[in-house]
């Protein structure tokens, strides 16, 4: 390349500077816009699948007339039975609505039988505590409602049930757990007025996840009234509700590339007349039409390049470390807690690349096409 | 050296806009030649020097220098004939204000594959020739007429061409710049230079020319 145009290139954006400071800024906002976006997204959907190695491999409800009730406790031993089953533990979990906060808690018993399916279970349940535990989410709500020590439940006689709060569970899966409340089996079903033989539905761990769909088809033989969910149905069910928010973000999205639209649109449809004046100049002093276009595209290049780099670092720096403030609403906001999570970086090289190709080359044309339009007519016109 | 056969220039032609600049002329002239192109206002003087320095194309007939006809180059040779041959100083001298004199200087050399520093080295000495290298660093914005006549005129002489074309130079000067500048041209002649000056300045009417050209109304007459 030639340092010399490149050295007139810096010297030519110079001129116009507050022109090519707008385009600068309007080409940043943008590419911040897009790769914020795409970071968050790309974030939410680790820490979504981070959750899910997490869940049981298969789920067993029942549903009567497509509603759901409470399975028999009887079937958590058939099931165990079925070969290539390793264990089957009956859950009782629920929803339970906070009416004064206007939330839902998503109230799971537990029992020293499920020791082994997620690891801050066993510590909770070696800690031996009495009482419940429960995400930030929940911690923060109740402290807002001056439940320090201790919260009272309303079970469906309409008594108050008093459970004191031991403790705060880690966070490395805040997403799904910062509305969680954990306590004792015994305490959910007295919560949910459910009785003994009967539990919300039952997680069942195989000795080869190979055999997850296998096993899932014999526990729906077994008990036609049965749902079954395997770890892939819920990862799809995922994906689905994470499309949807994706949706909103692309709406959100093709807002920005309008802009920048009008913004190519714009520089494509003028080239000023002093802009012509100076190409002809060019010419005249034995510039080729080449010549010419290199500087162009060097001018524009610079703006593009310096704009995307500095637009993709100020994503990263406005998502992970000032953690996407407004933006991230759009994902996981309106979720019944607001639940508080911690955006996790993630260095995706072909989300970079494809907001690279998505912008900067289309920059690049919208300056050269005119450009070139105008360099191939005769200088002597534009001299005159 | 410059050779025009049968040359029309005709612009917008085939529409109703049709202006005749140039008919049918036919126009020899020597190396090392000095040569005024004599003519009122829009005679047709630019037109013709523009078809010599093949900024345009002649409608009609064609432009030839040192015996190739430069009328029909691509665009791309046309480019590479001009920053070899033509040295060319226009009317209102075409300058990029907000650049430097020096950045004016260097504008012609920026294509070549020459190095920076050989660059800068052939721009310094063409300011020196054209006493304007105090100024090299000053935004042509801030210049006097005369000051920039002569970045100009050093623009045009950097890469050292054969032939120069200067199309109403001294219109913006006063006389004792006119006079400077006659006296540079008659310098340039003597060098070697083959050169085409087109005005109608009558302060160029005791000049001391090779040759006087009429121009009037798309016609050359030999005075
Ligand atoms: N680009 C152009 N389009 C239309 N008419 C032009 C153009 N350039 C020059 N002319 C016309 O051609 C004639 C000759 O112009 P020009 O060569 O500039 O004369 P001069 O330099 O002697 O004043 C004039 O009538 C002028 O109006
Ligand atoms: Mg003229």
């Amino acid at each position: 390349m030639n340092l010399k145009m490149l050295a007139f290139a810096v010297r030519f954006l110079q001129r116009r500077i507050w022109k090519n400071i707008a385009v600068f800024f309007v080409f940043w906002a943008l590419i911040f816009l897009v790769s914020s976006a795409f970071l968050i997204a790309a974030s939410i959907k680790k820490e979504l699948f981070a959750t899910l190695e997490e869940l049981p491999q298969i789920f067993v409800q029942r549903t009567i007339a497509g509603r759901l009730v409470p399975s028999p406790a009887s079937r958590i031993e058939k099931i165990e039975q079925i070969a290539g089953v390793e264990a089957a533990y009956g859950r009782v979990w629920g929803y339970y609505y906070f009416p004064a906060a206007g939330v839902n808690f998503s109230v799971v018993g537990l029992d020293m039988d499920m020791a082994g399916f997620t690891p801050w279970m066993d510590e909770i349940l070696a800690s031996d505590k009495e009482g419940m535990v429960v995400g930030e989410g929940v911690k923060r709500v109740l402290l807002n409602h001056y439940y320090k020590d201790y919260f009272n439940f309303i079970t469906p006689s309409g008594d108050f049930l008093k459970v004191p709060l031991v403790g705060t569970f880690p966070a490395h899966t805040e997403l799904e757990s910062s509305d969680t409340i954990l306590l004792p089996m015994q305490v959910a079903r007295t919560i949910f007025g459910m009785p003994q033989d009967q539990v919300t539905d039952i997680a069942v761990r195989v000795d080869n996840p190979k055999e997850i769909t296998t096993i899932a088809a014999k526990i729906r033989v077994l008990y036609p009234d049965s749902r079954v969910l395997t770890r892939f149905d819920i990862q799809a069910a995922y994906q689905n509700v994470f499309d949807y928010k994706s949706g909103l973000f692309l709406a959100l999205m093709l807002g920005a590339f309008f802009a920048f639209f009008i913004l190519v649109f714009e520089k494509m449809s003028s080239v000023g007349k002093e802009e012509r004046r100076e190409i002809a100049i060019l010419k005249a002093l034995g510039w080729r039409i080449g010549d010419v276009l290199r500087l162009k595209f060097l001018e524009s290049f610079l703006i593009a390049i310096f704009a995307y780099g500095l637009g993709v670092v100020g994503a990263y720096f406005f998502v992970y470390y000032l953690q996407a403030p407004l933006l991230r609403n759009i994902f996981t906001g309106f979720s019944v807690l607001k639940p508080r999570f911690e955006l996790i970086p993630v260095l995706d090289m072909g989300l970079l690349m494809s907001i690279f190709f998505a912008t900067v080359p289309l920059y690049l044309a919208a300056t050269i096409v005119p450009t070139w339009r105008s360099s191939v007519i005769d200088p002597e016109e534009a001299l005159r | 050296m410059i050779e025009l056969q049968n040359v029309s220039k005709i612009y917008n032609y085939g529409t109703p806009k049709a202006v005749v600049a140039l008919e049918d002329v036919n126009l020899q002239i020597e190396k090392g030649e000095l040569v005024l192109l004599m003519g009122p206002s829009g005679s047709g003087k630019s037109t013709l020097l523009s078809l010599i320095a093949a900024l345009t194309r002649p409608t009609k007939g064609v432009v030839k220098v040192k015996n190739r006809i430069v009328s029909k180059l691509p665009d791309h040779f046309a480019a590479l004939y001009r920053r070899e041959w033509i040295g060319f100083i226009f009317q209102r001298f075409n300058l990029i204000e907000e650049l430097s004199v020096l950045e004016n200087v260097l504008l012609p050399l920026v294509p070549t594959s020459w190095s920076i520093a050989r660059s800068e080295e052939r721009a310094w000495e063409a300011m020196r020739r054209f006493a304007i290298e105090h100024k090299a660093h000053t935004q042509v914005s801030k210049l006097s007429g005369g000051e920039r006549q002569r970045v100009a005129i050093a623009r045009s002489l950097v890469l050292d061409p054969p032939i120069l074309l200067a199309d109403e130079p001294t219109a913006n000067l006063d006389s004792a710049l006119a006079e400077q500048f006659l006296q540079l041209v008659q310098k340039l002649h003597k060098q070697g230079k083959t050169i085409l000056v087109a005005t109608h300045d009558p302060r160029f009417e005791s000049f001391g020319a090779d040759r006087r050209i009429k121009v009037e109304a798309g016609h050359v007459f030999y005075a």
